[in-house]
């Protein structure tokens, strides 16, 4: 079936284009040229006064894993309080911060998005994650793997072995996981707190290996590198929400010394020590070294006030966070030695300095950051705000006055702390075009994804130009997914494309499995071949698709 | 404003939760208001005219006649003013209310008076497991507030109960009393193991003396404590029945717990001679 897309105007940043009036033709699951003989189109669209962009891409949204769930489990209340009904949506569900599998799929889809990544799958979760994401409909999706809080990695440290062979470790987890990268959570810190040390910085040693997150960093950043994955390391650095953290986040960024590296949640991790509150914005010197260094990209992780709930594997700062946990409970707890996990539910008050500034930081990193193709635009779901508050989030960024009325809401003493009414810049339809869609597709390597040329994926988002670019943003007028046509006037009317799993697979030299059997029988709770989810679990039949990216190491 | 009265015309196929239909929601609405207000029914919405025949009545009251356990959530959150059910409601009878009363001439399943913060909840007959505990959610369950059960009650009674009184005519289920952190559980019939378990504070009187207390409770001895006359006085313009067998209890034994956790709670039983 050929479908023509007539007139729409065309933001597709990956292909230059700029908001040109274009026609878009969709042949059956993707986008092809102009044909020939125009009479052939079997469906024509009508799109005057819209916008047309390809389906968003979301580099880093909890939607899967083993912490979603203990949040669903923590806040029956976070259910009771948003539920659907079917018919709102094709099937019923709940859940605002920590919505259920179908919700998350059908809210993203409601949105324009076509593709949501899970950014920390714990080794020892990867086939819940897995399940949990073949549960989510609709949307593509994939899932960043967890290492450099492992014991197996950081004996591998302690006994300073050959680089290849942390490289070799590093390939295997992606294959046996089905991940798509690897992030690193406050790398070796999450390990640390089970030796009770509370804190650790960059150059601190872990008191039971005596391993430093720079090594951790290095050795991970150096390996990815080595492999030649698109997605470089994901790195959520040490220190995360601590005042005084902007310097560890920039000797982290200078420690890399030139390797690729993707800075997650930027906004929790540039923060100062001046002013009344001994808290202040560290947004302007982080913008400045993530634009003089182009191996940096980063996200947001923007706050939005509003109730939600904070998950992380970083058990060491969740635990110190769980004081200010809004309900009063929480939980945190270690996975399989590999890593661990922090549920703190938390409201974000306009009127409190502290998540005012937030909220303010947040909005000068993404105005501060020159580059739209190296910051993407997050709340970290649910670690933010939901990612429900996307449109609202956009608005802010392309409509100053908006900006600063809303800046005069906030908590005074925040607003003038803040540099936020000084800055002018607005984002463009295009430079959102690229932070939502082209920008994320081309960080992970995902060649059909974020952009409209001929061989993409027909996953296209249609939005009714509209002033007021959050209710544009909200409701858009046609969403199609693989060619089918999902979303009509903002609300789902099919759900049955199925997602497809991304994963990436690259070589690695077969002598590290016989060191995982050992390992595995001398101290973990399973077998090795047991942990190891296969291609057949993720087609599950015909239920799920995957898709892989084949790269080629380099050494 | 007149009371209106619902009187269910089918037996309806799934749970229905009509936590919209209190007083206050719908003071000063004219029936053919009330009738349109749409009910979840199994995963549809439909209206509640398709449901129930809607008749004004002259007490302000609003009345469920032949009422099943199907029917939940009634009186959710209220803060003043009666609900009457004539039949058994479902879960979650009265949670979370704050004020009122809701009478039920039945039977009403779990979770009644959830977490309620005040008002009194009054059942002739038995109701089901969590009565004035805590609803999933909720770190407290009863804060404040009266609750009087004819006959039964099921398990884990009055579980993480915070203030108010729980005053039951028959016997308790398993675990009655479970965390509780205050607020006061009477009961008039026999006990089932387990009560008192997790206790921080607060007051289980069991006036017949249980089969089996948890050994993490200290037996202090016989008492004739004065707090039972200021208790039985109290009760007495509450609920006659349980005051007459609270009132003929001179002298009780005093246990404390639940020491596993320091706690300070006690439960009265009556001397056994």
């Amino acid at each position: 079936m050929l479908t023509r897309l007539r007139g729409g105007r065309v933001y597709d940043p990956a292909n230059g284009i700029d908001g040109q009036c274009r026609d878009i033709f969709l042949q059956d699951v993707h986008i092809v040229e102009h044909p020939e003989n125009i009479g052939e189109v079997d469906e024509t669209i009508d799109l005057d006064g819209c916008v047309v962009m390809a389906g968003g891409v979301d580099i880093h949204t909890h939607i899967g894993g083993g912490k979603v769930n203990i949040s669903r489990m923590l806040l029956p209340e976070d259910h009771q309080r948003d539920l659907i009904a079917r018919g709102r949506h094709p099937r019923m569900g709940c859940g605002h911060a920590a919505p259920s599998t179908l919700t998350a799929g059908y809210r993203y889809a409601e949105m324009g998005y076509t593709a949501c990544f899970e950014p920390a799958m714990l080794p020892a979760n990867a086939r819940q994650a897995h399940m949990e994401m073949a549960d989510t409909p609709i949307v593509d999706k994939g899932a960043y793997a967890l290492l450099g809080n492992d014991d197996f990695l950081l004996r591998l440290l302690t006994k300073k072995v050959d680089q290849a062979l942390i490289t070799d470790y590093i390939a295997w987890t992606l294959k046996a996981t089905q991940a798509l990268a690897i992030k690193v959570v406050n790398p070796g810190g999450v390990n640390a707190f089970k030796f009770n040390q509370r804190k650790l910085d960059l150059d601190e040693q872990n008191e039971g290996y005596g391993v430093t997150p720079r090594q951790i960093l290095k050795a991970l950043a150096g390996g990815i590198q080595e492999l030649g994955l698109t997605h470089p390391l994901h790195i959520h650095g040490c220190n995360l929400g601590v005042p005084g953290n902007m310097h560890t986040t920039l000797a982290t960024m200078a420690a890399l010394e030139g390797v690729p590296a993707h800075f997650t949640h930027t906004q929790f991790h540039s923060y100062g020590t001046e002013g009344d509150h001994q808290f202040s914005s560290g947004a302007a010197a982080i913008a400045e070294l993530v634009n003089a260094n182009a191996n940096i990209s980063m996200d947001v992780g923007q706050v939005m006030f509003g109730q939600t709930v904070t998950e992380s594997g970083d058990s060491m700062r969740q635990f110190a966070g769980s004081v200010f946990a809004n309900p009063n409970k929480w939980v945190a707890m270690d996975i399989e030695c590999d890593s661990g996990c922090g549920i703190v539910p938390f409201r974000y008050r306009d009127k409190s300095f502290v998540h005012a500034l937030q909220w303010a930081i947040g909005l000068e990193l993404f105005l501060l950051v020159e580059d739209p193709w190296r910051i993407f635009l997050t709340t970290d779901h649910p670690n933010g705000a939901p990612f429900t508050s996307y449109p609202h989030l956009i608005r802010l960024l392309m409509d100053r006055s908006f900006r600063n009325d809303m800046l005069a809401t906030i908590n005074k003493e925040a607003a003038a702390a803040s540099h936020l009414a000084a800055l002018e810049r607005e984002y463009s339809l295009y430079e959102i075009a690229i932070m939502t869609r082209a920008g994320p597709a081309r960080s992970l390597g995902l060649k059909n994804k974020g952009h409209l040329g001929p061989g993409a994926d027909a996953d296209v988002a249609i939005y009714r130009e509209h002033a007021n670019r959050e209710r544009m943003f909200a409701t858009p007028a046609y969403v199609f997914k693989g060619g089918q046509l999902i979303v009509r006037q903002g609300k789902v009317c099919d759900d049955s494309p199925i997602g497809t799993t991304h994963v990436v697979r690259a070589d690695f030299d077969m002598g590290i499995e016989g060191k995982l059997d050992q390992y595995f029988d001398r101290y973990m709770t399973m077998k090795k071949d047991r942990m190891i989810v296969g291609d057949d679990e993720i087609r599950d039949e015909g239920r799920g698709r995957i898709a892989v990216q084949r790269v080629r190491r380099k050494s | 404003m007149n009371g209106v009265e619902l009187r269910l015309m089918d037996k309806p196929e799934f749970d229905l939760d009509i936590s919209d239909l209190i007083p206050e929601k719908i003071a000063g609405k004219s029936l053919d208001t009330i009738k349109r207000i749409r009910l979840s029914h199994g995963n549809r919405r439909i209206a509640l005219g398709d449901l129930f025949e809607l008749n004004e009545i002259p007490d302000e009251t609003i009345m469920f006649n032949g009422a099943t356990r199907k029917l939940r959530r009634i009186g959710r959150g209220m803060t003043s003013g009666t609900i009457e059910v004539r039949g058994n409601a479902g879960d979650e009878l009265g949670s979370l209310m704050s004020g009122g009363t809701i009478k039920v001439r039945g039977s009403a399943g779990d979770y009644v008076g959830g977490s309620m913060h005040g008002g009194a909840i009054e059942i002739s007959g038995s109701t089901g497991d969590f009565t004035g505990g805590a609803l999933p959610s909720s770190p407290l369950g009863m804060r404040n507030g009266l609750i009087r059960v004819g006959k039964d009650v099921g398990g884990r009674t009055g579980d993480r109960m915070r203030r108010g009184l729980i005053i039951v005519n028959g016997d308790a289920g398993g675990y009655c009393g479970t965390n509780m952190v205050a607020g006061t559980i009477i009961v008039a019939g026999r006990s089932a193991p387990g009560i008192g378990l997790g206790m921080r504070r607060g007051t289980i009187v069991a006036l017949q003396a249980p089969s089996e207390l948890p050994a993490t409770f200290n037996d202090c001895g016989t008492y004739s404590l004065a707090i039972l006359a200021v208790l039985s006085a109290y009760v007495r313009s509450i609920d006659r029945r349980a005051f007459s067998r609270l009132r003929a209890m001179s002298e009780v034994r005093r246990f404390t717990g639940d020491i596993g956790c320091n706690g300070q709670g006690e439960i009265l039983t009556a001397c056994q001679t």
